[in-house]
């Protein structure tokens, strides 16, 4: 797969009840997590993402997205993950975004490993970029 | 709430970890499905998906950084799987302010460790802090 090529764009909307569910689950203490009131009384719009929650499998399909770029998902491995965070995602955002394949390296340590570089990036309904996520799928060779 | 020193998730429990699964609409099997994790994947048991620990890094940020506003950016490197009963404990190893700063950046090197000892994961972030460790941020206006 060349670098450079990117996936279809895709869009969706951060569901509250995911948010709430997520805060639940991990027993999150700040209550612009799962409470809009607090959220709002904070100075948000709705119930505030947890930085972390948005990462690239968010609002496409995992299998998708691997596929689009010839990833194995049997074989692939979740390695390191970067964020930059460029505005807040609240519950109620409309996200447009497009993950592309940055760059692929091969490595041999241990396992013989390729290694893909994927970028995703997250604009609001405002068309302000709000996330840049970067991503490396380790796929085993051997 | 949790004083910002450091963080200390919940015991991970199977109903956590399936709550995270249907939250984040993670249907992988090594997650929910006992028998899948021991007898075809080669795991002990079923294992904790990376989201949990990306919601525990990223509300330990924000207690850092004053608020979600701070968190600037962060790479967090996944070193070893977390099983059902951990407990993870992220702390702050080291915090660097550029002297060219303003009190508007440090960067925070924070490792993520389970009660057994094991590191599970590694943090570097940049976040909006005074010099005196304090949060600068704050929210944005609604939009």
């Amino acid at each position: 797969m060349t670098p450079g090529t990117a996936a279809a764009p895709f869009r969706g909307v951060i569901e509250r009840a995911k948010l709430i569910q997520y805060a639940q689950a991990l027993h999150l203490h700040n209550p612009i997590h799962r409470d809009r009131s607090a959220a709002v009384a904070a100075g948000f719009r709705d119930v505030v993402a947890p930085p972390g929650f948005v990462i690239s499998n968010t609002l496409q399909p995992k299998a998708l997205k691997l596929s689009t770029f010839g990833i194995d998902e049997r074989r692939a491995l979740a390695g390191e993950m970067r964020f930059e965070h460029l505005g807040v995602i609240c519950a109620g955002d409309e996200l447009h975004g497009q993950s592309t394949l940055l760059d692929v390296v091969e490595k041999q340590g241990r396992r013989r490993m390729t290694a893909f570089v994927i970028e995703t990036t997250f604009d609001n309904q405002l068309s302000d970029r709000v996330l840049v996520f970067r991503e490396t799928a380790l796929q085993a060779e051997d | 709430m949790p004083t910002a020193a450091e963080y200390l998730s919940p015991s991970v429990t199977r109903l956590d970890i399936a709550a995270t699964c249907v939250a984040t609409d993670d249907p992988a099997p090594v997650h929910l499905d006992e028998r899948f994790a021991v007898e075809e994947a080669g795991y002990p048991s079923v294992l904790a998906p990376g989201t949990m620990l990306l919601g525990w890094a990223g509300e330990y940020l924000e207690q850092l950084a004053g608020g979600p506003v701070g968190v600037r950016s962060w790479t967090v490197r996944f070193t070893s799987p977390v099983w059902p009963g951990d407990r993870v404990r992220l702390a702050t190893k080291s915090v660097k302010m550029p002297d060219n700063s303003g009190g508007q950046g440090g960067i925070f090197e924070i490792v993520a460790t389970t009660d057994a000892g094991v590191v599970v994961g590694e943090i570097h972030a940049e976040l909006a802090v005074t010099p005196d460790g304090g949060g600068s941020a704050t929210p944005e206006a609604p939009g």
